[in-house]
């Protein structure tokens, strides 16, 4: 028997089953965000693999037959689909590296101190607030051949291309509507550069210009060591957006001339609405996940195998 | 604990569920809650989507055309349904393929045959009286029953600037020669569709070249891509591309502006873009003549009026499509569609004679026209399209000749069924 004065308090146990229901409330609170995803991308997805497997058109979706691997042979065999993969790749290529270099130009010069600085952060977002239809229409008037203003501008300087055909034109077209992309593109990719800049200790940049770095260096030893992580995370970003860009390209040149801006995203539109045949839009779709996914898991390959060389240092 | 939680998901998924279900928002259509073809209780309700309803000179006159039916009769109202040009073959048969979409449907011509083919649109035997109707018409049938009757049918013509063109040519060289001397200080000579983003258009207008050099597409269902007379149509335009008398890029809507402003001196075009030039700037002078081709033959575009398959209001549908096959209905549509013409035969008035008189030429060509489809391949003319056009364009930027460009046609083309 224990007396009250020295009777202890035995530690107070938590109730399990409240250590548990604590455990169970982040998934509750992520349901709703699954359940949408689960709905609207999920379901679409699988039903994007039963297409791509099928013969169903798009006056009867519901009616078709199981074709096995038909719509990939058939595609594998069409010039015009590999045309579009190896333009998918240089737009990509080019989308991203113009992006991301510009960007991260525009971010270390907004990162600099100067009058006039924030209004300019303000007004470099406008490219990328603007709806991308707009842009795609006005860029249309602004590259006319007879009214554009771009080659009356370039006329001033004698760099007019001759007839100044942009988005009729086989060499012209696809460079055109790359500047368009990057235009919309670039201010998201200062934006969050810019904000990875901040995040750079000041102090590293003191010692080095101490030790007597010039710019280049204290960017290569300082700035991009920090920064590095955004900037590939920006690109992966960057890739996947652009392998799914449609609205830009479609209202500028609907993947013309001659398949010369024809993207996979283009021609699986073209497939599916105007020739109507949504097995062998859905097996292009199936391509394009592939190789968003593929780039995907690379890329989480390789930052952790970043991650773990950093850890083991 | 854990019934708890369990309960707590489940009243998340179902407010989940709720809210989605609130942001949905019903498909509208054909089939709804009225599922009688005449509701006793009331008028019945029927869509019809049109892709004329959106034009600015003649969309409102027919819209003005649906209210007077409505206000005719209280059976039925009809709700005018408007979707571009562009998009109204991709809009119409996602709705349709699943099971909705409006009770009538205008459809391109090249669309009706596909719908017609598979079965998406009703008979329509008991309203229409044949002897009425266009020859043009027979496109429409299908096995013996008729599917579908044009809302107007267009013919293709020369359309010329009087004030520019000294001599109106009578034969090809003669175009390519006036075309070649208007083009200077800021006019073209000539325009026609060029771009991929207007296939449609493309497809149409090499159809009369084809056509008017004494062409086809196919013959019993096997295309004849590289028939000498089909060689030669792709060549002349080819010709007339090369020669730089058209406005390079230029859309359709662009050079028919261009028209309106005295900038481009001639176009073969159909009789309905006349008026549109008109509704531009009334005081363009407009003339026409017959398309400078070896022969006669030459192309119509329709639009097509079809029952939606999945309508509830079959006899609503029919009921306002027998009052528009009414004479007076037609004449009333006539006066609208300028130079294109209306489902039956209707005498032009001295009016529009006076007021339009390059309307004449228009109906004259109608014995010899063509729809744009190949034929015994109608049901696949937006692929069969998409081949010729694809190819065309190469031919256009001189990436391949018009024999090798037309073979490479002839070789996809034999592929389709």
């Amino acid at each position: 028997m224990t007396s009250s004065t020295t009777r202890q308090r035995s530690p107070r146990r938590r109730d399990p089953r409240r250590i548990h229901g604590l455990r169970s409330m982040p998934y509750l609170f992520i349901a709703p965000a699954a359940l949408y995803l689960f709905i609207f991308q999920g379901i679409p997805l699988i039903q994007e693999f039963r297409l791509a497997f099928s013969n169903a058109k798009l006056f009867r979706p519901n009616d078709f037959d199981f074709v096995g691997f038909d719509n990939f042979v058939s595609i594998s065999q069409d010039d015009g689909f590999w045309q579009a993969v190896s333009v998918t790749v240089v737009y990509v290529i080019c989308c991203v590296a113009g992006t991301v270099l510009i960007g991260l130009g525009v971010a270390l010069l907004m990162n600099r101190k100067f009058k006039g600085r924030s209004v300019l952060r303000s007004l470099i977002i406008i490219p990328w607030a603007a709806p991308p239809v707009a842009i795609a229409l006005i860029a249309v008037w602004m590259l006319d051949a007879r009214y554009g203003i771009v080659n009356r501008a370039l006329a001033l300087g004698g760099l007019a291309p001759e007839g100044g055909n942009w988005l009729n034109s086989t060499t012209l077209a696809l460079p055109a509507v790359l500047i368009v992309t990057i235009w919309q593109l670039f201010p998201f990719t200062s934006v969050v550069t810019l904000a990875a800049l901040q995040s750079v200790p000041e102090e590293l940049n003191e010692a080095a210009m101490l030790d007597g770095a010039n710019a280049r260096q204290r960017f290569a030893a300082v700035t991009w060591p920090t920064i590095r992580p955004t900037v590939a995370l920006v690109s992966i970003l960057m890739t996947i957006w652009s392998l799914r860009r449609f609205e830009l390209i479609w209202l500028m040149t609907q993947g013309g001339p001659v398949g010369t801006t024809n993207t996979l995203v283009i021609d699986l539109y073209r497939e599916s609405f105007i020739i109507r045949d949504l097995g062998q839009g859905a097996a292009i779709g199936i391509v394009g996940l592939l190789v968003s996914l593929t780039i995907t898991v690379i890329y989480f390959i390789l930052s952790n195998r970043a991650a773990r060389s950093e850890v083991t240092r | 604990m854990q019934r708890r939680n369990l309960l707590a998901g489940v009243a998340a998924l179902a407010a989940a569920g709720l809210i989605l279900t609130g942001c949905s928002s019903s498909t509208g259509g054909g089939g709804d809650a009225n599922n009688s073809g005449m509701n006793p209780d009331g008028p019945t309700v029927i869509t019809f989507a049109a892709s004329i309803l959106g034009e600015t000179q003649r969309g409102p006159l027919i819209g003005e055309m649906i209210t007077d039916f409505n206000e005719s009769q209280s059976d039925v109202i009809v709700t005018p349904v408007t979707i571009p040009f562009s998009s109204f073959g991709s809009t119409m048969f996602t709705q349709v393929g699943g099971g909705e979409g409006p009770d009538i449907i205008a459809w391109d011509e090249a669309d009706y045959f596909q719908a017609m083919d598979q079965g998406l649109t009703l008979p329509i035997d008991d309203i229409v009286d044949e002897d009425a109707l266009l020859a043009s018409s027979k496109n429409e049938i299908m096995d013996g029953k008729r599917y579908g009757v044009p809302l107007n049918v267009s013919n293709y013509a020369l359309i010329y600037n009087p004030d520019l063109v000294t001599n109106v040519p009578t034969n090809f060289d003669e175009l390519v020669a006036e075309a070649k001397a208007q083009t200077k200080d800021g006019v073209y000579g000539f325009a026609f569709r060029h771009t991929e983003a207007e296939e449609a258009g493309v497809w149409s207008d090499v159809s009369n070249y084809v056509y008017g050099f004494g062409g086809d597409w196919a013959k019993d269902g096997v295309p004849t891509l590289t028939d000498p007379a089909v060689i030669d149509g792709v060549t002349a335009m080819k010709e007339l591309y090369d020669a730089g008398v058209i406005p390079e890029g230029a859309t359709a809507a662009e050079y028919r502006k261009m028209f309106a402003e005295g900038k481009v001196a001639m176009i073969i075009d159909n009789g309905g873009v006349p008026t549109v030039i008109n509704g531009t700037n009334p005081a363009t002078p407009i003339a026409a003549a017959v398309a400078p081709f070896p022969t006669d033959s030459i192309g119509e575009i329709s639009a097509v009026l079809g029952i939606n398959v999945n309508t509830k209001k079959a006899d609503a549908a029919k009921a306002f499509l027998s009052w528009f096959l009414e004479p007076e209905q037609q004449a009333t549509l006539q006066g609208l569609l300028g130079g294109s013409q209306a489902a039956t035969t209707v005498p032009r008035t001295e009016e529009e004679l006076a007021a339009r008189p390059y309307v004449t030429v228009f109906d004259e060509v109608s014995a010899n026209t063509k729809a744009f489809a190949p034929e015994g391949l109608e049901a696949v003319t937006p692929q069969f399209r998409h081949i010729v056009v694809e190819q065309l364009l190469r031919i256009f930027q001189g990436q391949v000749s018009v024999e090798d460009g037309m073979a490479a046609a002839q070789k996809e083309a034999e592929g389709l069924k």
